[in-house]
This record gives C-alpha cells, sequence and structure tokens, in this order.
C-alpha cells in the first residue's frame, strides 16, 4: 500500500513539473485554447438548436429557413464578436487560428466585416502557421465566397506563403474560382488563366492530393466542356459486362453519375 | 429521382436515345437489389469497391452526385447539369438533329 501511495506521489510529482517545464506552456496554452474552443462552438449550437425548436413551435407553423439553420442576425454577430475577442485573447500565437477561421466561414452579415478583420489577421500573422495552411489547403474543394473577397485573399496567399501546399491549393482554388466551377451548368470562362494556375500549382506541390486535385480539374476544363467531345468510358455494367460509352454513337445519351443514396 | 428517369425512359423508347449512369455505389450487391426494387431498367456503369472515389468519377472531376451530362448523336457534350423540364427539352431539341 505504500510502495502503491509512494509512486502515486512521485507520478504527481512528475506530472506538475512536467507541467511546469518552460516548454509546455504553450502547449499547455493551446490545449486551453481548443477547450474554449469547443466550449463555444457547442454554445452556438445550443443556440441554434434552442432557436429553430423555437421556429418550430410558432403557431403559424413558419417553419421556413429553420432546417437550413438560418439564424437571426444579432445572435451571429454575437458569437463572431466573442470568436473575434477570444482570437485577441490569443494575438500573434497559433491558438487564435481556429478561432478566426471560424468568424470566415460563419459570418452571414451582408458586408463581411467581421470575416474581413479576421482574414487580415490570418494573412498578417499566421500565414506559416499549420492551422492555417491546412485550412487554406481545403478551399480548392468547395470554396463558394464571392470572386471580390476571395480573389485578393488568394492572390496574396499565392504571393506570401511560405509553403507549397499552401500556393498550391490557393492556386487551385483561384482556378476554380476564376473558370466559374462553383457556378452550376455554366460554361466555364478565364479558361487559359485557370490552366496557368493549374500547372502551377501541380508543379509547386507535386504528389500531394491538391496537385491531383488540380490535375483532375485541368483534364475537366480541356475534356469536358460543352461543345467537346466526350471521353470514351470502358467499364463493366452492374452484371459485370464490358461496354464502352462510344456504343452509344448514333444516339443521343443523358449520362448520370448516380448512387443509390 | 428514380420515378422521373423512368418515364423519362419510357417516353424515349423508340427513339435514338439511351440514359446511361456511372454508378458509384461500393456495394455492388445490394445495388443489384436495390436496382430490381426500383425497376432500374437503364444501364450503368460500375465505378468499382471504391464508390465515388473509383476510376470513372474521378477522370470526369466529378464533385456532386448526380451530375448529370447530354451528348448528341455524335459523343459531343451539349449540356451539363439540366435537370427536368430543361433536360427535356435539351434531348427534345438534340433529337430533333438525329437524322
Amino acid at each position: 500500500m505504500i510502495i502503491l501511495r509512494s509512486t502515486i506521489m512521485s507520478f504527481l510529482l512528475v506530472q506538475s513539473l512536467w507541467a511546469q517545464a518552460p516548454g509546455n506552456s504553450v502547449q499547455r496554452q493551446m490545449q486551453d485554447a481548443d477547450e474554449r474552443y469547443k466550449t463555444l462552438v457547442n454554445e452556438y449550437m445550443r443556440s441554434l438548436n434552442q432557436k429553430r425548436s423555437g421556429q418550430n413551435s410558432t403557431k403559424d407553423g413558419i417553419v421556413a429557413g429553420s432546417s437550413t439553420g438560418e439564424r437571426s442576425p444579432v445572435a451571429n454577430m454575437e458569437f463572431l464578436l466573442r470568436f473575434m475577442a477570444v482570437a485577441k485573447e490569443y494575438a500573434g500565437q497559433d491558438a487564435a487560428v481556429p478561432f478566426l477561421i471560424w468568424v470566415v466561414n460563419h459570418d452571414q452579415s451582408r458586408d463581411r466585416k467581421q470575416a474581413r478583420g479576421a482574414w487580415a489577421v490570418l494573412l498578417d500573422k499566421h500565414m506559416d502557421s499549420e492551422r492555417f495552411i491546412s485550412y487554406v489547403s481545403s478551399l480548392g474543394g468547395g470554396i463558394q465566397r464571392t470572386k471580390k473577397e476571395t480573389l485578393p485573399i488568394l492572390d496574396r496567399i499565392i504571393k506570401e506563403s511560405p509553403r507549397a501546399e499552401a500556393r498550391a491549393a490557393a492556386l487551385l482554388a483561384r482556378a476554380k474560382l476564376t473558370a466559374g466551377a462553383f457556378v452550376t451548368g455554366a460554361s466555364y470562362k478565364g479558361v487559359s488563366t485557370a490552366k496557368h494556375d493549374l500547372a502551377q500549382a501541380i508543379d509547386e506541390a507535386p504528389g500531394t492530393s491538391v496537385a491531383e486535385d488540380a490535375k483532375n480539374f485541368l483534364f475537366e476544363i480541356e475534356h469536358l466542356q460543352i461543345g467537346m467531345t466526350a471521353p470514351d468510358i470502358e467499364g463493366n455494367d452492374l452484371d459485370g459486362m464490358t461496354f464502352r460509352l462510344s456504343d452509344y454513337r448514333g444516339k443521343v445519351v443523358v449520362l448520370v453519375f448516380w448512387g443509390d443514396w | 429521382m428514380y420515378p422521373h428517369e423512368r418515364s423519362f425512359v419510357a417516353t424515349t423508347k423508340n427513339k435514338p436515345f439511351a440514359l446511361i449512369g456511372i454508378n458509384s455505389d461500393w456495394d455492388l450487391e445490394r445495388l443489384r437489389k436495390r436496382v430490381k426494387e426500383e425497376k432500374i431498367t437503364w444501364r450503368s456503369f460500375w465505378n468499382g469497391r471504391k464508390g465515388t472515389s473509383g476510376p470513372i468519377a474521378k477522370s470526369w472531376n466529378i464533385m456532386v452526385w448526380p451530375t448529370i451530362y447530354i451528348l448528341d448523336h455524335n459523343g459531343v457534350i451539349r449540356a451539363k447539369n439540366v435537370r427536368r423540364e430543361a433536360l427535356e427539352k435539351a434531348v427534345d431539341k438534340l433529337l430533333a438533329k438525329v437524322k
């Protein structure tokens, strides 16, 4: 029993020393910041749910917007300001990055003033942060902000980021934005500029998933536009029989990429 | 989605037209069962075990499902991602050009 207790004691002692070691204060602060982030996000989610159930029970039965998570501008602004305030507490440190990204993703105001402020801080202070880089790397997949807001940001990342994969991701996002890839059904434009960006993205970060995405988008631009002959497809049908798309020449074909989900 | 496609296939039955799917379900057994249940008569390529990241969808850079391409009788892409009435209209226009 005594042995056990002393083991625990020494364990606690080591723990407290460990926690006080200078190299770990940054780590601990990061953990604290992550905790605060989680708490704040949870609080935000709760306020959304409350709002939603409140809307659903109105006697008019007007539930429009509730399912899409539309929220009152006032509540949205309150949280934007709170996230910004915490980001300010961690000014210049990596811990601020998630708070700033949250603001970029959640500002629903017309002028997106808070989002623009958050972008400015990210670009000025966090260009080489791992967390910012991984956020930038995800932009190519679905950046849906307006061109006016996003293009100058991408330009700056391409020019100033110290990391090749961040530059490549920004190039891919810029190519998609220039070509109009987020406008459903429209033909692509600005194709030569987009192609130039994509070639550079592939060059900047060879072998990465960003380069892979850039290659696929380049293929789409070069071979899958209205007026182009569709690339042939060869494969098996659901019974394992091999066939080709070109077997259907002479017929008008509606090609549907689908899934039963 | 299926009822609309079923009726569309029915109305174009005697015309030079084909609805071709590229299916991205990874579970082929389940899919075959669903095809029977839903009376899906049109032919589909199967995109393989990798599902949505299988080879055909990947090379066509498909990001959203469903994605629709309309090809004329020469295999030239004439429209993308049009639905329902717009789709029928586009197909009718292309059918009129087949000699």
